[in-house]
């Protein structure tokens, strides 16, 4: 967060159900630049929202000339906080006219409430790691062992022997392609490998920045003829996982994704 | 690349003393076999050490084939490791080459 001299920000925090205003550092914009703007880091969890706001809100007065002001506001939004973004804006601005008895406001009445949505429990990501290579032929045997690193997260009766090793298969094979096609076997290029899996999946992601989009057909995914002395690999990994994909960017970053579906865990 | 031979009558036992034959590898075993081929066209390759065979692997292998073929020969395999057998069901190898359990029945095949 970069807070230009701007009200405190309400950060609503579901798991404590607490309140918390946040204070930025800088000078509002337009003042001159003096230093870089300073950023602050706030974790948030799923449930929790923020309610950002202008002064027109805080600075609206009754007719006792008294301001409503950050207090009552933020006791206001945590009395609300189980509404929707949109009912407790609704029913900000319903206190706030109550409040000042008008609904005519001398300052500009601006908020916006920002909701982080809870994931499904399936999606919740249970684990993430990511390598850098480079492409070299002689190093795929660290992309097969980074795979096999990451499946140890997994229990066994979920993910077996066999299976990490048609992944790890996998994963060399698009490794390989990725510095044979996308980068014509020059050394030194970048591959990054993300990995992460969630309750029901494993999801690999490689990323390179090759020239040219990788856009298989139907074709490319079939066993070639018996003799045949390559052409294979794009057949091993539709075969050995159960999602190919393959997309560009406009940055032109490649990305092949790998999905691998776990079966449900017994309970 | 390790690879040591013995010849057992007519036919030479090549053993793979490789644990990982890949597209990094593929081309060297290539070269380093294709001397061994000249010489003797009934070939058996011990598979027991490879754990790691993929694609490229496959093409190496099969090019093999194709040399020891093309000489009037053969090149069978024995002692293949689960990982590679799995493979090899799946781009049906079997079908290709053929496999034997034990080094004696695949020189008796021949």
């Amino acid at each position: 967060m970069v807070d230009c001299g701007h009200t405190r920000t309400i950060h609503f925090k579901r798991d404590t159900n607490e309140i918390n205003l946040l204070q930025g550092e800088n000078m509002p914009i337009g003042f001159p630049l003096t230093a870089p703007f300073s950023q602050i880091r706030i974790p948030f969890h799923p449930g929790d929202f923020f309610f950002f706001y202008s002064d027109g809100l805080t600075e609206a007065k009754n007719r006792a000339g008294e301001f409503y002001g950050e207090d009552r506001l933020a006791d206001f939004v945590l009395k609300s906080a189980s509404a929707t973004p949109e009912t407790l804006i609704d029913r900000v601005h319903a206190d706030i006219v109550a409040f000042s008895k008008s609904e005519a406001f001398n300052d500009d009445f601006t908020c916006v409430v920002v909701k982080i949505a809870d994931l499904p429990s399936d999606s919740q990501i249970l684990a993430e790691a990511e390598i850098e290579l480079k492409s070299d032929l002689s190093e795929l045997e660290q992309a097969r062992g980074f795979t096999r690193k990451f499946c140890e997260n997994i229990p066994p009766t979920v993910l077996d022997q066999s299976r990490i090793e048609q992944l790890v298969l996998a994963v060399s094979e698009v490794a390989t392609n990725i510095i044979k096609h996308a980068y014509h076997e020059k050394t030194g290029q970048r591959i990054q490998i993300h990995a992460a899996h969630t309750a029901d999946q494993i999801v690999l992601r490689f990323f390179d920045w090759g020239p040219e989009a990788f856009s298989p057909e139907a074709k490319d995914f079939a066993l070639p003829d018996d003799m045949s002395l390559g052409g294979r690999g794009l057949f091993i990994v539709k075969n050995s996982v159960d999602e190919v994909e393959f997309s560009r960017d406009e940055s032109g970053k490649n990305c092949t994704t790998l999905i691998l579906k776990l079966p449900a865990m017994a309970l | 690349m390790k690879l040591s031979t013995e010849n057992v009558g007519q036919v030479t036992v090549v053993v793979l003393d490789i644990d990982i034959l890949d597209a990094g590898n593929a081309k060297e075993f290539k070269a380093d076999m294709s001397p061994i081929l000249e010489k003797s066209s009934k070939v058996v390759f011990d598979m027991s050490r490879v754990n790691f065979l993929d694609s490229s692997g496959c093409g190496a292998l099969l090019s093999c084939l194709r040399q020891v073929n093309t000489a009037g020969g053969d090149m069978k395999l024995y002692g293949v490791t689960k990982p590679v057998r799995t493979l090899f069901e799946l781009i049906r190898m079997h079908r290709i080459v053929e496999m034997y359990d034990t080094k004696e029945a695949a020189v008796a095949s021949f």
